[in-house]
């Protein structure tokens, strides 16, 4: 990780600042988006995952392991 | 289970990278696609992963690549121009959170690429402004600078961008907006 550049916050550390809009939202506003993407991002989460990924896992692990 | 970290990291992952793929191309089928080559690019790349580091943020890095690198937003539009976007995505559950849901999506959807993914990063993952700006390849304060711009953007589609909406000016669908998650 290149934190030294990261921690480096001025001015230049923003490639198109300059067309941030710099209107403060209401932090009510950012609560409810907030809770919104958690929301969303938490009902993918919680499904199961699907077999055909568990199943690719196991035939990249044969494959390896059939390697001479 | 084996004792592989590795290959217990990747099955850790999985859900985590089909959520933030399903967030950046809209669309459940084409995220599984995304995370198998995720799977397949992480496995034959194995020894490039230093064990120890953030296994996450190194398969989001593989994995949003993967989408750019794929001519970004099609499927999107496509399904969501039929409603399948917004179906597929029905939370079990209760009628009022189920539409509530379904807004947002859409109004996330509208997102351009770099701020969605910004805000899904930041605001949904629980990845820090640093890994985030790891993650894009920018500086942090573009990040900053995309998570704001994508709040107020989602603010503006759905409507609730000043106080008195909050406040309950535009009854029903701000009210319904607010409650399911308290």
């Amino acid at each position: 990780m290149n934190e030294s550049r990261h921690f480096n916050q001025n001015v230049s550390d923003c490639d198109d600042c300059e067309s941030d809009r710099s209107i403060p939202l209401d932090p009510r506003v950012v609560e409810t988006i907030g809770k919104a993407l958690k929301a969303h991002y938490d009902d993918i989460l919680k499904q199961p995952i699907p077999d055909s990924m568990l199943v690719l896992l196991a035939e990249l692990e044969a494959k390896e392991r059939s390697r001479p | 289970m084996t004792d592989d970290p590795f290959r217990n990291g990747l099955i850790r992952e999985m859900p985590n990278l089909r959520a933030f793929a399903v967030s950046l191309c809209g669309s459940l089928h084409l995220a599984d696609d995304l995370v198998q080559e995720t799977l397949v690019k992480a496995w034959s790349n194995a020894e490039r992963f230093e064990a120890g580091t953030n296994l996450k943020a190194w398969l989001f890095t593989i994995l949003r690549n993967t989408y750019y690198s794929l001519g970004r937003r099609s499927a999107l539009e496509v399904e969501d121009a039929e409603g399948a976007h917004a179906a597929r995505f029905a939370v079990l559950g209760d009628q009022e959170s189920r539409l509530d849901l379904q807004d947002f999506r859409r109004a996330l959807a509208e997102l351009p690429d770099d701020q969605r993914e910004a805000l899904i990063l930041v605001g949904a993952a629980g990845l820090s402004y640093e890994e985030t700006a790891e993650i894009c390849g920018v500086a942090i304060g573009t990040v900053k600078s995309r998570v704001n711009r994508a709040r107020g953007r989602v603010a503006e589609l759905l409507g609730i961008s000043g106080l008195a909406d909050i406040g309950g000016d535009r009854q029903g669908f701000n009210a319904e907006l607010t409650e399911p998650w308290r």
